[in-house]
């Protein structure tokens, strides 16, 4: 059967759900896109959250952190899935993956997802510790050293 | 304090971002999409889940274990063949008819049954013994094995001179696929005794007067292993 939730939206909470997209798609994008290094994905993954919250909608009092939780934790997944796929390629074919091809912040490559969202969350979004363990939903602790690892790691990398 | 990696770090992630160029899915997520509705599980199914688990292991297990039965013995060969009064079915000595399972042949053979009639000459142990019924009453036994040819003929010449002048000897001619029959009757028991002819070895014993053998009542040649 084939739910009929998009026809039945009343006019006035799609509106809003279009207020809503307009001003988060641009964030929303460029961090993704920073976090896992490819726009396309990104686009892809902040699609698929939206999608999300169009659904719940009606039910969602506070869409914004539900949207932030839902394009982390799909970045994540894809994070790691990029992980092992480049992984993969290095040892099938020496040429990089179609996604690298123009990737996003590529200095960040290196680190593996935690440190790479770290690094993103502090020095483009803006957050603290405690912010940041709580969009990733990790300990707090962890934080602080997945910090300095990566910022050993980028010192040797950065011009 | 800032330190200049740091600086420099964020200034990367600006122009980086500023690489980004954003494209807008809304129209999609509004007007082309189609949602399925996820299945919910009712709270009734989600307290059955268990013992319907539980369930379905036990029977697992159970057909496992006929399976493994089953495999273990030969297939049933029963005779599909009967006649109006006189029923047959595969036995094996001691047991029931429903309990039947089919030896194979020369590994287990049969022995006479006690409640074998004393008047009639007993035959060589066989493979196979079968009880005649009449209904659901046991009225006669069947003994049937395979062996050669010759040695069928043999034993059922040999089995035949067993029967004293107080037997009337009633040869049978036309029971295909029999290449050797002959009725023994006493005037209470009549022993039909078949030799057939992929080296059958057929004896029945029943109260006179019962129908006489015919070749449909034959079981089937067995599976040799």
């Amino acid at each position: 059967m084939i739910d009929t939730d998009r026809t039945e939206q009343p006019a006035k909470v799609v509106s809003s759900f279009s207020v809503f997209y307009e001003a988060e798609l641009p964030g929303q994008v460029r961090r993704a896109a920073m976090m896992i290094g490819s726009t396309d994905l990104a686009h892809d993954l902040v699609h698929d959250a939206f999608v999300e919250v169009y659904r719940r909608w009606d039910s969602l009092d506070t869409p914004g952190p539900y949207l932030n939780r839902s394009v982390l934790n799909r970045c994540r997944d894809a994070g790691r899935t990029r992980t092992r796929r480049a992984r993969l390629s290095e040892r099938l074919r020496p040429e990089p993956a179609a996604w690298d091809q123009e990737p996003i912040a590529d200095l960040l490559d290196g680190l593996p997802f935690n440190q790479r969202a770290v690094i993103v969350l502090r020095f483009y979004v803006g957050m603290n510790n405690v912010e940041i363990a709580e969009a990733l939903d990790c300990p707090a602790g962890s934080v602080g050293p997945w910090l300095t690892r990566a910022l050993e790691q980028l010192r040797k990398e950065m011009p | 304090m800032t330190s200049t990696l740091e600086r420099n770090i964020a200034d990367y992630l600006r122009t980086q971002s500023d690489r980004v160029e954003v494209t807008s899915t809304l129209d999609v997520i509004e007007n082309d999409l189609i949602y399925l509705p996820r299945a919910r599980r009712s709270r009734h199914t989600r307290r059955l889940a268990p013992l319907l688990t539980a369930a379905s292991v036990a029977a697992l297990v159970v057909g496992l274990t006929v399976v493994a039965r089953g495999s273990a013995e030969p297939a049933s060969t029963a005779s599909d063949a009967t006649s109006d009064t006189v029923v047959n079915t595969l036995a094996p000595l001691g047991t029931s008819p429903t309990e039947a399972a089919v030896p194979t042949p020369g590994i287990t053979p049969v022995t006479i049954p006690s409640e074998f009639p004393s008047d009639v000459p007993r035959p060589d142990t066989f493979d196979l013994m079968t009880f005649i019924t009449t209904g659901n009453e046991r009225v006669g036994w069947e003994f049937y094995e395979r062996r050669e040819p010759t040695d069928s003929v043999e034993r059922c010449t040999q089995y035949a001179s067993s029967f004293d002048a107080s037997w009337t000897s009633i040869p049978k001619t036309g029971v295909q696929p029999s290449i050797y029959a002959q009725v023994f009757d006493n005037g209470q028991w009549q022993v039909g005794i078949f030799c057939i002819n992929d080296g059958g070895y057929l004896v029945q014993v029943m109260p006179a007067g019962a129908n006489p053998v015919t070749a449909s009542t034959l079981p089937p040649p067995l599976t040799q292993t």
